[in-house]
C-alpha cells in the first residue's frame, strides 16, 4: 500500500486549501473545547484544587489517541512519520516558558485555546485573558532582539521521547499510555477526595 | 463496564500491540540495499544542466544547500542556495520533504551528506555532479563546441544562455587554452542570494 500522508506533505492540496482546512479543524477544535466546559475559567481551574480534572483527562486522552493513532497507521503503511514535523526541542527555553504559561493559567483560568473560546462565547474573563495574551506576545517580539540568544539555546534537535531514551517507539507507546491510564486512575480518585462534602462541625 | 473503561481497555489493547509489533523499522540490510540500487540508477544526482535550467525557468521548487565554507558561499554560490554545514544540514535545518540538491567543492561532502540524509529517511535528496567544480565547468565557463548543423547550435545557444544568466562567461572549444576560471565571477543574482541560516529564523509553532 503507497503511503499518502500527512495529505499536505504529499502535495493532495496547496498552502491555502491546507489554511482552509486548518481553519475548520480550528473551528471543530474550540467547539469541542466549548463542549466539554473549557469555556468557564472555573471548570478550568477547578483542576489546581484536584477537584474537577477534566482539562487533564481531556489533553492525554487526545495525545494517546493521536499517538496511537500515527502509530497504527505508520504500521500499516499510510502514514510516512518521517513527513510529520516534530518542533526542536530547546530545553531551558522551553522548560521557562511552561512556568510562565503555568503560571498564567493557574492565574487567569484559561489557556490560550481555551480564552478564545470563552472569549467567543460572552465571557469577560476571557476576554481579558484575550487581551493579556496579546500585550504577552507583543512585550515578547519586543524583547526577541535582547532574548534571540538565550531563545535558541539548549537545543536538542527534533528529539522524540524514544529517541532520548533509546527505546523502540512501540516501547515508548506502551509507556506512555500505561502512564496515561495510571494518570486517569489518579484523577478520578482525587477528584473524588476534594470533593467530598466536608463533615458537619 | 463503563465507557470511559472501555475506551481505557481499548488503549491498553492498542499500546501492548505497539509493544509487541516495535517499530515499523525496515532491515539496515535492506536500507543499504536500497540505497545502493538508487545509486545505480543514477537517482543520486542532478546534472548541472539540469539543475540550472530548473533553477531559470523556476518551475521546480529546489531547496539548494551550500556545504562550502563561507568565505567560499560569499565569492559565489548558485542563485536561491543556502549555507550550511554538515552539522546544520543533518539536524533538521531542511524540510524532509523538499527537493534537496546539495553541493560542495567537489562533490565528496555532498555525497557525505547525501547518504547521512537517505539514513534519516529524506526521500528527494541529490548531489550536484561534480560539485562547484562541475557547475563552473559545464554552466559558468562552459566550451562551447563550433556546432555545424542545427540541433548542435541550438545547444550552444542554450548553454551560451544559461552561462550569462548564471553570471559566467561561455567559451568557444578553440579559443586559446586557459581558461578564465580564475577570474571573480560577475556576482549577478537573479534569485535573491540566500542569508546565513540562523536558528530564530525558524518559525516556531504553538499550541
Amino acid at each position: 500500500m503507497d503511503m499518502n500522508a500527512p495529505l499536505y506533505q504529499f502535495g493532495m492540496f496547496d498552502l491555502q486549501t491546507a489554511l482552509f482546512i486548518a481553519f475548520l479543524i480550528g473551528i471543530g477544535f474550540g467547539f469541542f473545547l466549548e463542549q466539554a466546559g473549557f469555556g468557564s475559567s472555573m471548570k478550568l481551574a477547578g483542576q489546581f484544587y484536584f477537584r474537577d480534572l477534566t482539562v487533564f483527562k481531556v489533553m492525554f486522552t487526545a495525545i494517546i489517541t493521536a499517538m496511537l493513532g500515527l502509530f497504527w497507521l505508520s504500521k500499516f503503511g499510510l502514514v510516512d512519520l518521517s513527513l510529520v514535523r516534530v518542533l526542536p526541542t530547546y530545553l531551558v527555553p522551553q522548560l521557562v516558558g511552561g512556568i510562565i504559561f503555568g503560571v498564567g493559567f493557574v492565574m487567569g483560568g484559561y489557556c490560550p485555546g481555551t480564552c478564545c473560546v470563552a472569549a467567543v462565547t460572552g465571557r469577560m474573563d476571557g476576554w481579558i485573558h484575550l487581551l493579556g495574551m496579546f500585550a504577552g506576545i507583543f512585550i515578547f517580539a519586543e524583547a526577541y532582539p535582547l532574548i534571540s540568544d538565550w531563545y535558541s539555546s539548549t537545543a536538542m534537535g527534533e528529539v522524540t521521547l524514544s529517541q532520548l531514551l533509546n527505546v523502540a517507539p512501540g516501547t515508548m507507546v506502551f509507556i506512555v499510555v500505561v502512564i496515561a491510564l495510571l494518570g486517569f486512575a489518579g484523577a478520578e480518585y482525587l477528584e473524588k477526595i476534594f470533593n467530598r462534602p466536608e463533615e458537619p462541625a | 463496564m463503563t465507557f470511559n473503561r472501555t475506551m481505557a481497555a481499548l488503549a491498553f489493547v492498542f499500546a501492548a500491540g505497539a509493544l509487541i509489533v516495535r517499530s515499523p523499522e525496515g532491515s539496515r540490510e535492506n536500507d543499504a540495499a536500497a540505497l545502493a540500487a538508487q545509486i545505480e540508477a543514477e537517482q543520486d544526482h542532478i546534472e548541472p544542466i539540469e539543475l540550472a535550467k530548473l533553477i531559470k525557468e523556476g518551475k521546480a521548487k529546489i531547496e539548494l544547500v551550500d556545504l562550502r565554507d563561507s568565505a567560499a558561499y560569499a565569492r559565489y554560490h548558485i542563485p536561491g542556495a543556502r549555507l550550511m554545514t554538515l552539522t546544520m544540514l543533518v539536524s533538521g535545518r531542511v524540510q524532509r520533504n523538499e527537493d534537496i540538491v546539495i553541493y560542495s567543492e567537489g562533490g565528496t561532502h555532498a555525497a557525505q551528506a547525501w547518504v547521512l540524509l537517505k539514513e534519516k529517511n529524506y526521500p528527494k535528496v541529490r548531489t550536484l555532479l561534480g560539485g562547484m567544480s562541475g557547475w563552473e565547468d559545464e554552466i559558468l565557463y562552459p566550451k562551447l563546441a563550433f556546432g555545424s548543423d542545427e540541433n548542435e547550435k541550438r545547444k550552444s545557444e542554450e548553454r551560451k544562455e544559461l552561462s550569462i544568466f548564471f553570471g559566467g562567461e561561455p567559451h568557444l572549444e578553440s579559443a586559446p587554452p586557459g581558461r578564465t576560471i580564475q577570474k571573480e565571477p560577475p556576482p549577478k543574482q537573479i534569485v535573491p542570494p540566500a542569508k546565513f541560516e540562523k536558528e530564530e529564523d525558524k518559525l516556531r509553532q504553538t499550541c
